[in-house]
């Protein structure tokens, strides 16, 4: 819906700046050399590469929802807005690009991530959460490169909607959630707690699918559209 | 500035103020057994904080007043509202909650403050009116579903407003136009500027209530399971986990039966409203056709489909969050509002009292089901103990 307007405005700068890029293909593709944000490669290994094991599960921080807004709540008294950051790990099958997400129970799904800690570097963080979360059990460090930023979603209030922008009426947010791409080792071993399953959702299944995956996983087909993905 | 940041801050501490005064009745309330009393005192928390805008309308706080301030521009902020009600000379400012599209968190111009004393109340309701914020008269009312339905229709007038504009129009004509609604091929400057235009924006679709409704259902199953995943957690270990069943594990196939499933379980939109179905084409097809003699008996029509729906839609919202009575209370005063109207005994009319009642009706099938699943799941026995003793 909003789209439209998103990208309408873009459109008009990249004209006046850089009139050999934009969205309307009238002029030649962009040259892959010269500005590697232009470009960017991400190289997908196939999903049997990797291997998956279990550990001890690990419980979410709230027993409930209201439980979660809640501390929430009281948590945004001390430290102020809540910094959340998600990890989006891609791996490919049968040609496509396929996200990791773990399931809980039957119908919910999340991305590896969770809340920083106040003053926390986001991408120390990342890695720090997702080697919580994903991270095997020998002592083997896993190996996270956090490539790019793929999106900033906003909560405007102690309520379940998030945007990826701010409403201009709010002027405190109360949490920021940013997700970033991580380009996995060509092969690892991933523990995954027992009360997750680890899934693997292929791109089609995501999109237009908010009903399924809520509004974030859900667009992330959108957002990853501007990568150039190499099947190895 | 500093001013305000303290007002901010002392307002924050009212609210954990309000917070404690639940937690005490609540405790009060009931049984000793400790999980049933969090069950409680969090959804007590959830009702009286989260969805406080709600709380404003349906009960009435025992220290507090309550005011609606409406015909704002949607780029007003707290800031905005809280300088200038402090401009009138009221300090005893306590809360702030904006009424806001679900669908994308657009602030739908009309907001609930809360106020320590009835002189502070006066003082707003006399003085406010004649300040300007964004370039515009506040209206300041007392809190009633009968101002709530005022400020909601006046909010989807001004999209209708825009949308019979556009559908003479041919592309390129206007170019400050609705970007949703037609192609258009200039740029829109940002909102920023002008104060006229506010309506031309991408506001709403003649949908927004039928996507806002079925995105909040979504939401609402969203958290049952993310509920349900974690308080079954411990008990349901995932065999597919196991290494050697990795495959079957990550296998797509996994995803899209979980999905489908998913799909099924949450229950058809048009089931339950079956109003949206037939009565949005009609609106659009009247908007064409109608000439001006009927723009009266229209404009009514269109504001009781414009209070049917959006008593719907708030009151699907409560019955998600759980508030069963104030739905089928929102629900009643909308009837007795379309009741009221004039053309009452017209054919559309007497429809959408009868989709109003087939809404109550619906809710209180599922607060009969909520409550049978309540004790059916295996997650909630330990809440399920003091109900044991009873029988």
């Amino acid at each position: 819906m909003a789209l439209s307007t998103t990208t309408s405005q873009p459109v008009q700068n990249n004209v006046q700046s850089s009139p050999g890029t934009g969205w309307p293909k009238r002029t030649a593709p962009v040259k892959s050399s010269t500005c590697p944000s232009l470009n960017r490669h991400i190289n997908l290994y196939p999903l049997s590469n990797y291997k998956f094991g279990t550990k001890e599960p690990l419980f979410e921080k709230d027993p409930s929802v209201p439980a979660r807004f809640q501390r929430m709540r009281d948590e945004f008294e001390k430290i102020g807005m809540r910094r959340s950051v998600e990890g989006v790990l891609i791996v490919h099958k049968h040609g496509l690009p396929h996200v990791l997400l773990l399931q809980l129970g039957t119908t919910f799904f999340k991305l590896p991530g969770g809340e920083l800690n106040p003053a926390e570097d986001e991408v120390e963080g990342l890695k720090r959460l997702l080697t919580e979360t994903l991270g095997r059990q020998d002592g083997v460090q896993p190996e996270w490169t956090v490539e790019d930023t793929i999106g900033n979603w906003w909560r405007p209030n102690f309520e379940p909607p998030t945007y990826p922008y701010i409403p201009p009426h709010i002027t405190k947010p109360k949490e920021h959630k940013r997700l970033f791409l991580v380009q996995l080792p060509d092969k690892a071993l991933f523990a995954v707690p027992k009360n997750y399953k680890l899934v693997a959702a292929p791109l089609f299944e995501l999109f237009d699918n908010a009903q399924g995956y809520g509004s974030i996983i859900s667009s992330l087909p959108q957002a990853l559209g501007r990568f150039n993905f190499i099947y190895m | 500035m500093e001013h305000t940041i303290d007002i901010d801050q002392y307002r924050y501490n009212r609210n954990m103020d309000r917070l404690g005064t639940h937690y005490k009745k609540d405790e009060f309330m009931t049984t000793h057994d400790t999980h049933f009393t969090d069950y409680f005192k969090l959804s007590s928390n959830d009702n009286s904080q989260a969805y406080g805008h709600i709380y404003g309308m349906t009960k009435k706080t025992k220290n507090f007043y309550q005011l609606f301030i409406g015909n704002l521009t949607w780029w007003t902020t707290d800031q905005d509202i809280i300088d200038s009600i402090i401009g009138t000379g009221v300090h005893d400012f306590v809360d702030i909650k904006f009424f806001e599209n679900r669908g994308n968190g657009q602030f739908k111009g009309f907001c609930t403050v809360t106020l320590e004393s009835e002189k502070s109340v006066k003082q707003i309701l006399k003085k406010l009116p004649n300040e300007l914020i964004h370039g515009r008269k506040p209206v300041v009312t007392f809190p009633s579903l009968r101002a709530y339905f005022m400020f909601e229709s006046e909010f989807e007038t001004q999209f209708n407003k825009s949308s019979k504009g556009d559908m003479s129009r041919t592309p390129g004509d206007n170019s400050l136009e609705n970007p949703l609604q037609s192609v258009s091929y200039n740029i829109r400057t940002p909102p920023t500027s002008c104060i006229q235009t506010h309506h031309q924006y991408p506001q709403t679709t003649g949908y927004e209530n039928q996507w806002n409704i079925s995105y909040q259902q979504n939401m609402g199953a969203y958290f049952v399971t993310s509920e349900q995943g974690i308080s079954g957690a411990g008990g349901s270990l995932s065999q597919i986990n196991q290494s050697d069943h990795c495959q079957e594990s990550v296998d797509p196939t996994l995803v899209n039966q979980t999905s489908t499933s998913l799909k099924s379980q949450s229950f058809s939109y048009d089931d339950y409203h079956p109003f949206y179905t037939h009565s949005y084409e009609p609106r659009k097809t009247n908007e064409i056709e109608k000439t001006e003699t009927e723009t009266e008996i229209n404009f009514i029509i269109n504001r009781n489909r414009i209070v049917s729906s959006s008593a719907i839609a708030r009151a699907v919202t409560d019955a998600t969050n759980g508030e069963y009575v104030s739905a089928i209370e929102t629900l009643n005063t909308a009837i007795a509002l379309i009741e009221d109207s004039k053309i009452a005994n017209d054919e559309r009319s007497k429809i959408l009292v009868c989709t109003l009642y087939n809404t109550i009706y619906g809710i209180q099938n599922r607060m009969v089901n909520k409550w049978k699943e309540f004790c059916r799941s295996p997650s909630n026995r330990l809440y399920r103990k003091p109900k044991r003793e009873h029988t």
